[in-house]
């Protein structure tokens, strides 16, 4: 068995930001907001994923070299929802290639949740749990959903727009 | 564009979102907070008790209970809002959905579980999934979750 190199915060703070073509900032704020607005996550959030990665799911284990980049390539799929080419773009890649690695490293995180999400661990056992259900995804827009839209948009009180506001040097009166 | 038939189409509506859409089902630890249980996807239209019914309750050991909002009534196993007992129990169960509400909107500050879904529809688990892992692992790592301090389990007091 291989034993993979655990990157870390810095790594992954350094390899997002070269995808994403930012300049690394000196503001910790600054450069962790720019950060998370790509990928969702802060970078040693990224790592802790990563090393989860490595020592639990075999796909990943079977890699002869995994690479980080197509992890954060798996987050920019989640966090920006681009489509494919423009994804493809932002990497570096051909859009094969991006499909290919971004799903696995997705997949991957998805079959994690045995680990994480688990009603049998004991710190969770008896206990009461709260429950809901939540909708999520838009996926169908279609005509129907289009037209409840507009009627809305119809129905909202004139006071509430934000198109006749005007700022005061614009003001004639 | 996922395109149906009017006839399939209308089994994905939410009459409660006014939408369109695929549902799944989160449970929350209340001592911890962290995400213990989730089933899905189902189509948008299959009533949020039907879906305990057919998951989380199976899975409940003898008096386990769970807690949840009004949409649940009718079922012996459910602690909703109008079980409650006192002012100060209503007021801490609302503080636990408050929470649970955070979480929720943990998940859809990724933009693949919010936008309209582009890809096979049998795909969107896995995206649910690794959201679902994203934000376990962030909890259990120090991100703050809505603070509950001041709630007394009846249960473990």
């Amino acid at each position: 068995m291989t034993t993979h190199y655990l990157y870390t915060e810095n790594d992954f703070d350094i390899m997002g930001m070269e995808i994403a073509k930012y300049r690394k900032s000196t503001s910790f704020r600054i450069q962790r907001d720019n950060f998370v607005s790509f990928y969702g996550v802060e970078p040693y959030m990224v790592a802790i994923i990563w090393k989860h990665l490595v020592e639990k799911i075999e796909s990943i284990r079977s890699l002869a070299k995994p690479n980080p980049k197509h992890l954060l390539w798996g987050l920019l799929f989640y966090q920006c929802y681009d489509t494919n080419r423009r994804n493809a773009a932002l990497c570096g890649c051909d859009i094969k290639t991006y499909r290919k690695w971004a799903w696995l490293y997705m997949e991957a995180m998805a079959d994690l949740d045995v680990h994480v999400v688990s009603t049998t661990s004991e710190s969770v056992a008896f206990c009461v749990s709260i429950l809901f259900c939540f909708l999520t995804c838009r996926c169908f827009e279609d005509s129907l959903g289009e037209q409840i839209r507009r009627t809305e948009r119809r129905q909202m009180p004139r006071d509430n727009r934000r198109d006749h506001v005007q700022g005061p040097q614009l003001d004639k009166a | 564009m996922t395109k149906l038939k009017w006839s399939q189409r209308k089994e994905w509506y939410d009459y409660k979102h006014n939408h369109f859409g695929i549902k799944y089902e989160i449970a929350v630890c209340i001592v911890t907070g962290w995400i213990v249980h989730y089933n899905g996807p189902f189509k948008g239209s299959i009533h949020d008790l039907t879906i305990f019914r057919w998951g989380l309750k199976k899975l409940l050991s003898l008096l386990e209970k769970v807690m949840a909002d009004l949409g649940y009534v009718g079922d012996a196993t459910v602690i909703t809002p109008k079980d409650a007992t006192s002012n100060q129990h209503r007021l801490a169960m609302k503080e636990l959905r408050k929470r649970h509400e955070t979480i929720n909107g943990k998940m859809k500050t990724f933009e693949c579980l919010r936008n309209q879904w582009r890809h096979s529809l049998d795909k969107h688990h896995i995206a649910f999934r690794g959201c679902l892992v994203i934000v376990q692992l962030c909890i259990e790592n120090g991100r703050e979750v809505y603070n509950v301090e001041g709630y007394s389990d009846p249960i473990f007091d």
